[in-house]
């Protein structure tokens, strides 16, 4: 099988500029969808916001990866405080700022391991692209379940929040069990 | 290769477990609906890791190159699933011949995707390193798994032996040795016998071929005169290489000189029937007896870009190379700075001992005094003493009958020889 990658391939300037842009122009539609969803404390969801914002792009600036993740808390932050007060519930607010937040930190990501000059061909600018498509995708999924399950109890019931706590947890338990089974001693080359 | 989770692992966990905690303590599922897209690439990657380890391995496209051309390595990459791969190589410090930091080296790093069917063949290229043999076969394999949460990382050392050879010079002109072999072959030998050189006229005998009746001289003669010529002889053409470190900082530029020129001279009179031999003399002391044919010029070749530079005060001399490898009557041609003392006494020793001797001497500059040092007149005077002291050296070697060639990058390698031919017809009656 012959590889497209020429060792001499120079990195094209739209892949070196593109993610890092990205990023941004996701994380700003964020500030403005929590900015507009907010009812009671907007000034402050932006705020919050804001910081999010600075943090991913001082770690797309310091390629400092743990800074992109961080930049995730005030984030969610910005968004529980831009619910908070408000009688409805924003579905379409929330998952939407859930996905964008995550192609921020994905091209963040992304910005961080193709820097440093290495020369990566369009195959992988595409399969990432398309395994972000897929989460998002999945994501709608997951949002729409979580709506089926909603209206199928009373809003807000102790009942969904105990389902809700004892599907994470035993998501988790069931993730580590995995990780633990998939992890043989490796002995091979190299 | 081990595999260890990225940023994206943890942060996925940590939002879900907040998220969750915050929907069920707030009653907002927002917070929850926030973690979406976290729980389904928690969901996909860990669906899609790999349970297999991940194999790589590293070979040459080719290996021997010609300096100035880049390295082309191949690394064939076998995952059992979908994702991306980055190469990194790590070749030795010194192949571009200096000691950069890691960090200001070429970078050469590539990525490309990997869809886990089957071995994955990805080229890249390493820049032009210098000439001499270097061991290109380290590299740093990432393989990032679907979704990123894992990459497995790992170090392919395989020896990988390059050899790159110095840029090829084409030679016009090649020295006339003063001794030959009996063997037939280009160089015409001042015996007389059956050959193409006129040499002189004798009267008829009895036995003489009618071919050789010169019949215009015995037109003009009493007696039937035949032609008497120079028959055409092989030799053994011994390179003597200085390897002794005496050339400062330049040594890499001095010894690539030499070796360029060695490679040179051995292409050539092994392209004549001659027998070319090798002798190293410096740090070490090592030796490829005279042979002819291709694969001579490659045991040569090999042997030229192996050469080593190491420091020794210890006494050389080449009384430990074995007669085969430095025959008798052998055509000795020296390639070197003409720096080191060990060195000259050696090639006086060859002449005495009867060898016919040449030196092509690997021009070393000294860096012009600045202007701005403390004591510039020292400097040149420096300068001018060191020059004088070769120049001694060269008289030297030219009263023995050694000629001595100067030759610098910038000059063509048939300019020396013409200077070392035009010295040895001069004094060739005198001194054999």
């Amino acid at each position: 099988m012959s590889s497209p990658v020429d060792g001499r391939l120079r990195q094209s300037a739209p892949v070196r500029l593109t993610m890092p842009v990205a990023a941004l122009a996701a994380a700003a539609l964020v500030v403005v969808i929590v900015g507009r969803s907010a009812e009671t404390y907007p000034s402050l969801a932006i705020r919050v916001e804001l910081v999010a914002v600075f943090l991913l792009a001082l770690g797309i600036a310091v390629r400092s990866e743990r800074a992109v993740a961080v930049a995730t808390a005030p984030a969610m932050g910005g968004l529980i405080v831009a619910t908070v007060g408000s009688d409805g519930i924003a579905w379409g607010a929330s998952l939407l700022v859930g996905c964008l937040w995550y192609v921020a930190v994905e091209a963040g990501l992304a910005s961080i391991e193709w820097g440093g000059g290495l020369r990566i061909t369009p195959a992988v600018l595409q399969r990432r692209l398309q395994e972000v498509a897929v989460v998002v995708a999945a994501a709608a999924a997951v949002g729409l379940i979580g709506l089926l399950v909603a209206s199928a109890a009373p809003e807000r019931s102790l009942l969904v929040r105990i389902l809700l706590l004892a599907s994470v947890l035993a998501g988790l338990a069931a993730a580590a069990r995995h990780l633990l089974a998939a992890d043989p001693p490796d002995r091979t080359n190299p | 290769m081990r595999r260890r989770s990225t940023v994206r692992l943890p942060t996925a966990v940590v939002v879900i477990v907040v998220g969750a905690l915050v929907a069920a303590m707030l009653g907002r599922p927002e917070a929850a609906l926030f973690t979406a897209p976290w729980v389904a690439v928690v969901v996909l990657g860990l669906a899609g890791m790999s349970r297999q380890p991940a194999r790589a391995r590293v070979d040459l496209v080719a290996d021997r190159i010609v300096v100035g051309d880049d390295v082309d390595l191949r690394a064939t990459i076998e995952v059992e699933t979908p994702g991306w791969v980055e190469l990194r190589p790590r070749p030795e410090a010194t192949i571009w011949g200096d000691e950069r930091p890691a960090n200001e080296r070429p970078s050469v790093a590539v990525a490309d995707a990997v869809t886990g069917q089957g071995p994955r063949r990805l080229t890249y290229s390493l820049p032009s390193p210098i000439w001499g043999t270097h061991d290109v076969g380290r590299l740093e394999v990432t393989v990032h798994e679907p979704y990123g949460l894992f990459e497995r990382s790992g170090l392919v050392d395989e020896p990988r032996r390059l050899r790159v050879h110095p840029r090829p010079v084409d030679l016009h002109r090649l020295l006339a040795p003063w001794l030959v072999r009996r063997q037939t072959g280009v160089h015409e030998s001042t015996a007389v016998d059956r050959g193409v050189e006129f040499a002189d006229i004798r009267p008829f005998e009895s036995g003489d071929s009618l071919r050789d009746i010169n019949w215009r001289a015995s037109a003009r003669s009493p007696r039937l005169l035949v032609s008497q010529r120079h028959p055409e002889r092989s030799t053994d053409v011994i390179l003597l290489l200085d390897s002794f470190v005496e050339s400062g900082h330049d040594v890499q530029t001095v010894v690539g000189l030499a070796i360029e020129a060695a490679v040179a001279l051995a292409e050539s009179h092994l392209s004549l029937t001659d027998r070319v031999g090798l002798v190293e003399l410096g740090g070490v002391v090592r030796w490829v007896a005279p042979g002819t044919g291709r694969l001579q010029l490659q045991r040569l070749t090999d042997a030229l870009l192996g050469t080593r530079l190491y420091a020794n005060a210890t006494d050389r001399d080449l009384a430990v190379i074995p007669p085969r490898s430095l025959p008798p009557r052998s055509f000795v041609v020296a390639l070197s700075p003409l720096l080191d003392e060990r060195f000259v006494a050696a090639l006086y020793d060859l002449r005495g001992g009867g060898h016919d001797v040449a030196v092509i001497e690997c021009r070393y500059d000294p860096p012009d005094p600045s202007p701005d040092s403390a004591s510039p007149d020292i400097a040149a005077a420096a300068v001018r003493l060191f020059e004088a002291e070769r120049a001694v050296v060269r008289d030297s070697l030219a009263e023995r009958g050694i000629a001595v060639g100067r030759w610098r990058r910038d000059e063509h390698l048939d300019a020396v020889l013409a200077e070392i031919t035009a010295f040895r017809r001069r004094v060739r009656g005198s001194v054999r």
